[in-house]
């Protein structure tokens, strides 16, 4: 069962989503505030955040860019500020999806299953005798060595891995990882690369094909 | 910098380029004057004195109706936003909470009610989304792609009753809200004010290559005749119903502002209704 963090300071509204979500058979954590929704983030790991912008006690903003920044977990704005100015905020910070209020129940949900089934992907992952543990962002090789990702290469294998077989345009990767209120270059997306091949001791680049002018696959299956 | 801050700040440094040229000049004015026989000289030193302080009081005076002009439009935007914020989450509460009902409702012959609820709370979103841009002319639009086809079936769930037929699709380079705004009121306008039962949509490339046509046709009451040429004007009324016409006020500055255009021609599906076309950018 999926789970997700709903943060929305309206009682209404989130009582409303939260037996929605639940009537959907999806496991659902509701927090008001920002200091409940951090208490959450860091004592529990989600499939999907869905946050208001607009909180009691802070920005769901500067809440995203918390996430982002300590888990890989994708993030969904639910906001009735929808100027450019704020729309142009959340995708920098690498959203998944931007709702404005008010919104349709049948399109809340279709979007939070949208979210959950393009970033679905099992919590271990095994290729090629390696086993990639994406919740505490580790690889063992066969040889029972470990090595542990960053936050950031993590996000990167996770995106790769639920893409596959489709091959994940470098801008695409600078667009979802680093999101757009970062300037790094495609140079950056290189480096993680590097970094996970080391970690997946892939020195043949058999789990992560480079497509010239394009990016990068996985090619590594998953289980 | 949007736009209303550049024009503060012109307004800012025109003001005070004006209040040093004029000084400055009122200065080597009275210093010339000093240079003067005395009985010449007293007569300059008064009167450079007195138009000095002149024009220093009322270049004060101007930047200060400035500021305090500046300050009030931004309390009034803040007021504004949080109202609207506020107002936008209960809305999106009670519809949400009307749609909960209307799904567990066991007859569906029953659900007039809860219809007709979501029916109002749908016209009041679009006016409080038509109120935002009047209030905000020069608020920032963004170039997005929006696949146009999917956008208008999403759009058209609003109304479940109409039968929204949509030939053909492409994407086009608009403001996501301003797009939804357009296409809201111009479908709400055939459903309240034109009674329509079917609208059919057509999207094409335009004539000039670059753009896409988006043909909305509706077979609804139309317009009379006297009012026509009126559509689209700032509160011009298209009918004879309640409405105020600004719903297709907003829709033509909006698509003028994301260099489109936006044209009602009489007849619309079937030979009666109305047509609206609205071309836009393509996405290359």
């Amino acid at each position: 069962m999926s789970r997700v963090l709903l943060v929305e300071d309206d009682e209404s509204l989130g009582r409303t989503l939260t037996e929605r979500l639940r009537k959907e058979r999806l496991e659902v954590h509701w927090a008001k505030t920002v200091a409940a929704a951090e208490r959450a983030v860091a004592e529990d790991v989600w499939d999907l955040a869905v946050l208001d912008v607009r909180l009691p006690d802070g920005s769901g903003f500067g809440l995203a860019r918390m996430i982002k920044r300590s888990s890989l977990t994708p993030i969904m704005f639910m906001t009735a500020l929808n100027s450019a100015e704020n729309r142009l905020e959340g995708f920098e910070i690498g959203a998944d999806e931007y709702l404005p209020k008010p919104f349709h129940l049948k399109e809340f949900v279709l979007r939070v299953r949208h979210v959950l089934a393009t970033e679905r992907v099992p919590e271990i992952v095994r290729a090629q005798g390696r086993e990639i543990d994406l919740r505490a962002l580790s690889v063992t090789t066969a040889h029972g060595e470990r090595a542990f990702l960053q936050v950031r290469d993590g996000r990167v294998l996770r995106l790769l891995i639920s893409s596959a077989p489709d091959v994940v345009d470098r801008s695409v990767i600078l667009d979802r990882v680093w999101g757009r209120d970062q300037f790094p270059t495609p140079r950056a997306v290189d480096n993680a690369i590097v970094r996970l091949r080391q970690a997946l001791r892939d020195e043949d680049n058999s789990l992560i094909r480079s497509v010239r002018g394009v990016g990068y696959q996985w090619r590594g299956g998953e289980s | 910098m949007t736009p209303a801050a550049r024009r503060h700040r012109l307004h800012y440094t025109v003001a005070t380029a004006w209040l040093v040229a004029t000084v400055s000049l009122a200065s080597w004015w009275l210093a010339i004057g000093l240079s003067l026989p005395e009985r010449m000289h007293r007569m300059f030193v008064w009167e450079g004195a007195a138009f000095i302080g002149l024009l220093v009081a009322g270049g004060v005076a101007i930047v200060r109706a400035i500021r305090r002009e500046h300050l009030r439009r931004q309390a009034l935007e803040t007021f504004f936003m949080s109202f609207t914020h506020d107002l936008k989450t209960s809305l999106a509460s009670v519809g949400l909470q009307a749609e909960n009902l209307r799904e567990d409702w066991p007859a569906a012959t029953d659900r007039a009610p809860l219809d007709r609820l979501l029916h109002d709370l749908v016209r009041l979103q679009i006016q409080l989304e038509n109120s935002l841009f009047v209030a905000q002319p020069d608020g920032r639009l963004l170039r997005e792609p929006i696949a146009t086809g999917p956008a208008i079936a999403r759009l058209a769930e609003d109304w479940p009753e109409l039968i929204v037929n949509i030939r053909g699709s492409a994407t086009v380079v608009a403001d996501a809200r301003a797009f939804d705004a357009v296409v809201r009121n111009v479908l709400q306008n055939a459903v309240v004010h034109g009674g329509a039962q079917c609208v059919d949509v057509t999207v094409e490339p335009a004539a000039s290559g670059d753009r896409v046509r988006l043909t909305l046709a509706d077979d609804g009451r139309g317009i009379e005749p006297e009012i026509f040429a009126g559509l689209g004007q700032p509160f011009g009324r298209g009918s004879r119903t309640s409405g105020t016409g600004v719903g297709l006020f907003v829709c033509s500055q909006l698509t003028t502002r994301m260099d489109g255009v936006l044209r009602f021609l009489r007849g619309g599906s079937a030979g009666r209704g109305l047509t609206v076309v609205l071309e836009l950018p393509g996405a290359r």
